[in-house]
């Protein structure tokens, strides 16, 4: 009896620890006072509210930038997984391990290095200091999980429905249209979720690659972290969860639909 | 079928593409740590770079800095993440609605992250206050620093708080699968719940659970963010002294960021290798569950 | 008290439910010591349930479970030596064969001189003797399911349950692992219970079967008397397809539409079963055969007479050809009355 307690405070406390510090961003996003050695606000203000959308901050325009540069990453990513995905678990050819393990790199070896290295061929090129430059360099670091989330869904169906269809006499644009894309959706909305979070949480590469002319939510915000303004971080901090959340809902919703998809695991 | 070995590489080429992208960054900053960087007018092969990094005590601590926090904070995070993953297979909490609070920091990006860190753990945070409210500490310059100090207490703090859902996540659905189906046939032949978990779903678990190590403690070893906003400004961590160097204004000066990031890439690279082979082994794991 | 034979397993009234739906409604079950008994009935029937239940698995809503007259309420699986042989087997896949066998020895803390001496010895009487290095993926699906049994047998438990252990055999390993089963019931005595849906395991390798159907017990006993004095309609016909002709006795009558008959039973509506091998066709009458099938050792005539259809076996039918008029005969005492709800 007395394990079974101490397990349940044991999750209790894992939760707690999870939802505790989240709370404590929302009461500073609408703290105006709050000094030493307060447990809570002295005064509730919306300054964090109209600092963000009051248009002088740019904070709005840097949402936008960031929905944008996500968008456009996970149309991207997520374009270039199809075939990607299909060619790996469909067909048999040589240098399967290689693309494998290509397709692991950006996992594993950091986007910073990535980013020192490669910013000089984006200067070169003029992609550097572009939204699509951004766009160029997010779709990278997301790939491996796109094509992954791709990958798992092409397993579970195969291609035994499109062999029917064509057997049932469907041409080829009929069999993608009504066999492989609807059954590809779960896949697809997953991994454009999932894409564009990634985006959306990226700093360091949209830093290097934006070069201060790509002004996306956690760029815009790193100043105020780094200077101390908890109201304002903890403000744009609060948007950020939410405007994530929102996706994740979407998503969770549009593939509810059709299947129970437990979506791949990413770490960004 | 001459065609059919020809389609999978077309059907790969946007993707190979991309990736060529990545390696021909990585390459170009090894590349220049050799001191081959022609803009700045250095063309010539030379190791120097590397001796003088390594005679250079600043850099080294750098390197030390960052496999510390990688290693700490991931050790951490594994224990908890695989007692928590035990705890919540066990209770069934993995089938409860509250468990998808518990998924929330996987999609919370590591700058939000430092913004907690700082609320919670700052000297003039939350923590301090509480404590200060116990009467633990009489004023704000008692409380030890775990924001901004030298043993990066914040940094690991933020990464742990991080990483364990993410561990969690990956370990509880496959200890689960194991647990119901192997460990229920362990305790059918006379294992006690805790025996069957530690001869059988526990040593299942463990490539999935390397595997996250591999994730996480690359990550943390090479990320800017944590170290940038909650470390100290001496000692620094791998990545941030990586772009101090490299946004030294003079341009010969780059060869060191790169030396620097080329010891981040040859160690994460040694990971994924080692990642890879894992994952074959996984699956292979799967088949054999899928035997029967 | 139940006279003087101790009972290995006595189920009393046991129901269980599983997310608010009743899966098993009171089932209350008896075995002796050293029988082999099989739970025949569909999928669904709720005899997985019942396994599990027995072996702690599950918990059961009400009713009691005794092993070896001890009542098992809240005994955990790990302490209730029932050991179940998984239609999934479940082998520990980072285990080998020798490990997998020994695995439940080694819990136990048999010290280690014995535990090989006897998985060994279980290992040769499964007949896999040199195999006992190989990875559970070396080896085959038959040889998997030997590796399962032996690993269950050395335990030597209290009731040895085995759930539906032949499905995913084809037909000629079927046979095999039957044998092997029956042989080492026979040099351990353990006492059995199989669950199967496949009526030719129960017949040939059952002391006494269980027929289930939609969480109960339909019918227990023997092999023999089950499939000879079935005690309803449902269990006759999980051995078969029956002949049935409705009809009403009327003092120690029997009439239907084709014949009446003297029948020792009270009045009362009934219907009357008749196997197809126990039903005979003769060159006189007003049935006319519909159909004929070659079944290699036999035939399956059917033949019909106002819209009702019945089923014969033969083992030559020289003289009989389609759409012929036939009669029918056959041996009152091969034949069964089910006593019918009156209308």
């Amino acid at each position: 009896m007395i394990k079974r307690a101490l397990i349940k405070l044991i999750v209790f406390l894992a939760l707690v620890s999870i939802v505790i510090p989240l709370l404590i961003i929302l009461i500073w996003s609408f703290a105006s006072s709050w000094p030493w050695p307060y447990m809570m606000p002295q005064n509730f203000s919306l300054r964090g509210i109209e600092e963000f959308f009051g248009g002088y901050s740019g904070a709005v325009n840097s949402m936008f930038t960031s929905v944008l540069v996500g968008i456009g990453t996970a149309a991207f990513a997520v374009l270039i997984s199809i075939p990607a995905a299909r060619a790996i678990k469909l067909y048999d050819f040589h240098g399967k391990s290689i693309v494998d393990f290509l397709l692991l790199l950006p996992v594993i070896v950091p986007a910073t290095s990535f980013a020192m290295g490669i910013q000089v061929l984006f200067i070169r090129t003029k992609l550097n200091d572009t939204i699509f430059g951004v766009i160029l360099a997010h779709t990278i670091v997301s790939l491996p999980y796109t094509v992954r989330i791709m990958a798992e869904v092409v397993t579970a169906i195969g291609n035994k429905y499109e062999v029917q269809a064509y057997v049932l006499g469907a041409n080829k644009k009929d069999t993608l249209l009504k066999i492989t894309i609807p059954l590809l959706m779960p896949g697809l909305v997953s991994a454009f979720s999932m894409a564009f979070i990634i985006s959306m949480g990226q700093y360091f590469l949209t830093f290097l690659i934006g070069g201060g002319a790509v002004v996306t939510l956690p760029i815009r915000m790193f100043p105020y972290i780094q200077s101390g303004d908890r109201q304002i971080a903890s403000m744009y901090s609060l948007m950020f969860i939410l405007i994530t959340l929102v996706v994740l809902l979407i998503s969770d919703k549009l593939v509810r639909r059709y299947y129970n998809f437990e979506s791949t695991y990413f770490f960004s | 079928m001459n065609k059919k070995s020809l389609v999978p590489y077309l059907m790969l080429m946007p993707a190979m593409a991309m990736l060529a992208v990545f390696i021909y960054g990585l390459f170009n900053g090894i590349l220049q740590s050799f001191g081959l960087l022609k803009s700045a007018g250095l063309n010539k092969f030379t190791l120097e770079y590397y001796s003088e990094t390594f005679r250079n005590g600043n850099l080294l601590n750098s390197i030390k800095v960052s496999l510390i926090i990688s290693a700490v904070s991931s050790v951490i995070a594994v224990i908890l993440g695989v007692v928590l993953s035990y705890l919540f297979c066990r209770t069934g909490f993995v089938n409860k609605r509250a468990y998808n609070i518990f998924k929330l920091p996987i999609v919370i990006p590591h700058i939000v992250v430092a913004t907690l860190v700082i609320n919670l753990f700052s000297q003039s945070g939350l923590l301090a206050r509480l404590c200060n409210l116990l009467g633990i500490i009489g004023s704000q310059q008692e409380f030890i620093p775990m924001v901004f100090d030298e043993k990066f207490k914040g940094v690991i703090l933020g990464y742990v708080w991080k990483e364990v859902p993410f561990i969690v996540l990956v370990v509880a659905t496959i200890m689960s699968n194991i647990d119901g189906n192997l460990g229920e046939a362990a305790q059918n032949l006379g294992a006690s719940p805790f025996k069957a978990f530690i001869y059988v779903t526990l040593p299942l678990c463990f490539p999935s659970i390397a595997m996250v190590f591999i994730i996480i403690f690359t990550y943390s070893f090479g990320a800017y963010e944590l170290p940038m906003l909650l470390g100290p400004t001496f000692p620094k961590a791998l990545p941030v002294q990586a772009y101090i160097e490299y946004t030294h204004p003079e341009l010969a000066h780059r060869p060191y960021a790169m030396v620097l990031n080329t010891i981040m890439i040859v160690i994460t690279i040694a990971f994924a290798i080692a990642y890879h082979f894992l994952i074959k082994k996984i699956n292979k794991k799967v088949e054999v569950r899928a035997y029967d | 008290m139940k006279g003087l034979i101790l009972m290995q397993l006595e189920l009393r009234d046991v129901t269980v439910s599983i997310g608010g739906n009743t899966i098993l409604k009171n089932v209350s079950l008896e075995v002796e010591k050293g029988e082999i008994i099989c739970l025949l009935g569909e999928s669904g029937c709720g005899k997985s349930t019942l396994l599990k239940t027995i072996a702690g698995i599950l918990r059961q809503d009400s009713g009691k479970i005794f092993i070896e007259g001890k009542d098992n309420d809240g005994v955990p699986v790990e302490k209730r030596g029932t050991v179940i042989v998984f239609q999934d087997l479940r082998l520990f896949p980072h285990m080998n064969v020798f490990e997998n066998v020994e695995f439940g020895m080694k819990i136990r803390g048999v010290p280690k001189a014995e535990r090989i001496r006897t998985v060994q010895a279980a290992i040769n009487s499964v007949g896999l003797s040199g195999l006992e290095k190989r990875k559970i993926t070396e080896i085959s699906g038959g040889q998997r399911q030997r590796v399962a049994l032996a690993r269950a047998i050395v335990l030597k438990p209290k009731l040895l349950l085995l759930d539906e252990p032949f499905s995913s055999l084809d037909e000629s390993l079927k046979d095999a692992m039957r044998e092997l089963v029956l042989n080492i019931h026979k040099q351990t005595g353990i006492t059995t219970i199989i669950v199967t849906h496949d009526k030719k395991d129960a017949l040939i390798m059952a002391n006494k079967i269980a027929v289930m159907k939609r969480g109960e017990i339909l019918q227990y006993g023997p092999a023999k008397e089950v499939y000879e004095n079935p005690a309803s309609r449902e269990v006759a016909d999980y051995f078969g397809n029956m002949n049935y002709f409705k009809g009403k006795v009327v003092s120690n009558t029997f009439y239907c539409s084709h014949f009446k008959i003297e029948a020792p039973v009270e009045d009362g509506t009934y219907s009357v079963m008749i196997r197809p091998k126990d039903l005979e066709i003769t060159q006189e009458g007003d049935f006319e055969i519909e159909d004929i099938k070659y079944l290699g050792d036999r035939y399956s005539i059917q033949i019909k007479k106002d819209g009702d259809c019945f089923n014969i076996l033969k083992e030559n039918c020289d003289n009989f050809k389609l759409n012929q008029k036939v009669g029918i005969k056959f041996d009152p005492s091969k034949i069964i009355y089910f006593k019918e709800k009156e209308n």
